[in-house]
């Protein structure tokens, strides 16, 4: 091996400890994350003021992957969460989302229902990727709670 | 009688000789007595020989047996390598490379146990009761993961999971 090699080795492995240590240090810090509750049916509520149409571009993309042609946002969240410790999001009065960043833009979630822990899953929100829990609701609908990755204030 | 006629002898012995040299050590043994105790001793002696002489048999084919010797030959020839003095800087390089890699390894070993250390694979979904299930599908090409819950006993009850106001009164 010569010695220009061995320099080379010695400079990538630096550039990487350092990229590794920059990611972590950004898990730590803090994302923007979206929370938008959502309720999906067969029947247009147009009376009902406190629904509005969910935006063109996750509606498209909910009616690929469910049946409902109709997609109601209830609510939206917004909040920062770090690697440090989960931060809380009440996505409804009973309804909380507990988010936790791990790194590498993937995120831990729970989901609490009435005071009572329910879920607890783990997906990469990289590159638009978009994270769905959801369940029956009454009547043939549906709710849904999407979770996104904002992009970084500047 | 000299080296020459004695050799000369050995060879008409072994029929070796051109027909006008064979004719020459034949009128020798017929004039000195000395040509003939030497003539004599030589046949005895081929044929005390021919009967006791171990017939040698090569592992290998004749070649081979013999490009080895001279294989051999050329690397006893061969002048030794004189070893350079290298510089410090090569000399360290010695120790410093498998100690630069055992140090890399370690590293790379460390990052993946801090950043594997909370436990979590991707994907992964866990219930907090036994009674729910959950299904869980991810598409690349969608960008999406859906974690679908439900209640195994009957699906009318993940109702309940529903979140409060979710469904306009």
């Amino acid at each position: 091996m010569s010695i220009r090699r061995f320099l080379a080795g010695l400079t990538a492995l630096l550039l990487w400890s350092c990229f590794s240590a920059a990611r972590l240090s950004a898990a730590e810090s803090g994302t923007r994350v979206e929370a938008i509750l959502v309720w999906a049916t067969h029947v247009a509520k147009t009376n009902d003021s406190t629904l509005k149409e969910l935006e063109p571009q996750l509606t498209k993309k909910l009616r690929k992957a469910y049946k409902w042609d109709l997609y109601y946002e209830v609510r939206r969240k917004e909040a920062t969460v770090s690697g440090k410790e989960a931060t809380k999001i009440p996505i409804s009065e009973k309804c909380m989302l507990d988010i936790k960043h791990l790194g590498d833009e993937r995120f831990e979630v729970h989901l609490t229902g009435k005071g009572k822990a329910v879920s607890r899953s783990v997906e990469s929100l990289a590159h638009g990727h978009i994270m769905v829990v959801a369940g029956d609701d009454k009547n043939d609908t549906a709710w849904l709670i999407v979770i996104r990755e904002l992009p970084a204030k500047k | 009688m000299d080296f020459d006629a004695q050799l000369k002898l050995q060879a008409y012995l072994d029929g070796e000789l051109p027909e006008a040299e064979a004719r020459e050590v034949a009128k020798l043994l017929a004039q000195d007595q000395e040509a003939v105790l030497l003539q004599g001793e030589l046949r005895n002696t081929r044929q005390a020989l021919k009967g006791s002489e171990a017939i040698v048999q090569l592992p290998e084919s004749r070649e081979f047996y013999w490009s080895k010797i001279a294989r051999e030959i050329e690397r006893l020839d061969r002048p030794e390598r004189v070893e350079q003095k290298r510089p410090f800087i090569f000399r360290l390089q010695r120790f410093l490379v498998p100690v630069t890699g055992a140090l890399a390894v370690a590293i790379f070993l460390g990052i993946t146990l801090i950043n594997s250390s909370t436990g979590t694979t991707l994907g992964e979904t866990e219930l907090a009761s036994e009674d729910m299930g959950a299904i869980t599908f991810r598409s690349e090409s969608e960008g999406m993961t859906t974690v679908w819950l439900y209640n195994r006993g009957d699906s009318e009850l993940s109702d309940e999971l529903a979140p409060d106001n979710v469904e306009p009164q």
